[in-house]
């Protein structure tokens, strides 16, 4: 059977094909292009830097998007049952 | 939607933690826990008895551990697990589940986001996937880790291993053996035999890594010999296709599945089904 199928290639898997009647599936790529690490001597640096950027940078900061993102959060969701909700 | 197929979680010294039971109890999914006589005093405590499997001692006798040390350590999980296969043919199911006894959780990724699930459907989901192949032995839910919420991915991969949540065919030619590395094992056997596997990327399991909750098989495998023998007995099943290597401070297994990449899945002819989405009736709730 296997042999079979590899004489006929438009038979193989597309897994779009075979994900159908199945739960939503929709995914991008969300990957930067690139990551630098950006160095600040002073305080005063980073709050300028924070200035040209638009966006609060603090102590905790470990990662910023520019242009800024709106990233969305999982946990405030719940994936549930339609007939327990 | 509750799963069709019946669940058993293998669980040894964990009744403290007992992670997985407390994730399906708030899916309000229903399961057994196979334990071992020894253990029933701690877990009835916590668990319904009607919920506990005690494992009989004859699985344990007979469980292939594939080294010559026999049952002067324990034999893992294995021997449990051919009980659950056991227990779900003679209750008359074709499929079951098994899981281990350290996940804390089940999430669904989809717009690149992993959202926990607090309802069966995705085990039902899982299960009518496979039910529409002739030729799927396993199934099962990545590791959150292993799928990382940025990449664009597939939402399964076939043939590969499926690790510590396995929804199998009960009537495959198969049963767990080996003291360690019993799913890679399973996997492989299966796949040699041009069964194919299904690894989902669209429901994932996130389990507590190996090695850091106690019981299981933390205090009697890993604490004492490291992960060298644990490894080498995969290489001893399987020379052809995995190695022994040294990464990340501990001695690993490296399997390649590249030769079973061709084998591909087969649809059973009565099956059509609309190319319409189906969430099983799970909803996106916002707390």
């Amino acid at each position: 059977m296997k042999e079979q199928l590899d004489m006929f290639p438009e038979l193989k898997n597309n897994i779009d094909k075979e994900w159908v009647n199945m739960p939503e599936f929709d995914m991008k790529n969300l990957e930067p292009v690139k990551q630098i690490i950006i160095s600040f001597k002073t305080y005063g640096d980073m709050n300028k830097f924070a200035k040209l950027i638009e966006q609060p940078l603090t102590d905790k900061t470990q990662s910023v998007w520019y242009p800024k993102a709106n990233i969305d959060k999982a946990f405030d969701k719940l994936y549930t049952s339609r007939d327990e909700s | 939607m509750n799963p069709k197929y019946p669940l058993y979680i293998v669980s040894k010294k964990r009744s403290d933690s007992r992670l997985t039971s407390k994730s399906l109890e708030k899916m309000g999914v229903p399961y057994f826990v196979v334990i071992e006589q020894s253990d029933y005093e701690d877990y009835s405590k916590v668990i319904d008895y009607k919920k506990l499997l005690i494992l009989p001692e004859k699985y344990l006798e007979e469980y292939d551990v594939f080294d010559d040390l026999g049952r002067t350590k324990s034999t893992g999980p294995g021997a449990a697990r051919n009980f659950a296969w056991d227990h779900s043919i003679k209750a008359g199911f074709k499929w079951h589940w098994v899981m281990d006894d350290n996940i804390r959780g089940f999430f669904r990724l989809n717009k690149n986001l992993k959202v926990p699930v607090g309802c069966g459907s995705i085990f039902r989901a899982m299960e009518d996937f496979c039910d529409r192949y002739i030729n799927v032995a396993m199934a099962g839910p990545n590791y959150f880790m292993f799928a990382p919420r940025k990449t664009k991915q597939p939402p399964f991969i076939i043939n590969t291993r499926i690790y510590s949540c396995n929804l199998i065919r009960n009537d495959t030619p198969y049963r767990w053996r080996g003291r360690y590395n019993e799913d890679t094992d399973i996997s492989l056997r299966m796949l040699k035999d041009n069964w194919c596997t299904v690894q989902f990327n669209a429901f994932l399991q996130y389990k507590i890594t190996t090695q850091v909750l106690r019981g299981g098989n933390s205090d009697a495998f890993y604490d004492k010999e490291g992960t060298m023998p644990k490894s080498k007995m995969l290489v001893d099943m399987h020379p052809d296709v995995s190695e022994v290597v040294w990464k990340f401070n501990r001695w690993h297994h490296h399997v390649n599945y590249k030769p079973f990449k061709k084998t591909k899945l087969i649809r059973k002819e009565d099956v059509d089904f609309p190319d319409v989405v189906n969430n099983f009736g799970m909803i996106l709730k916002h707390l």
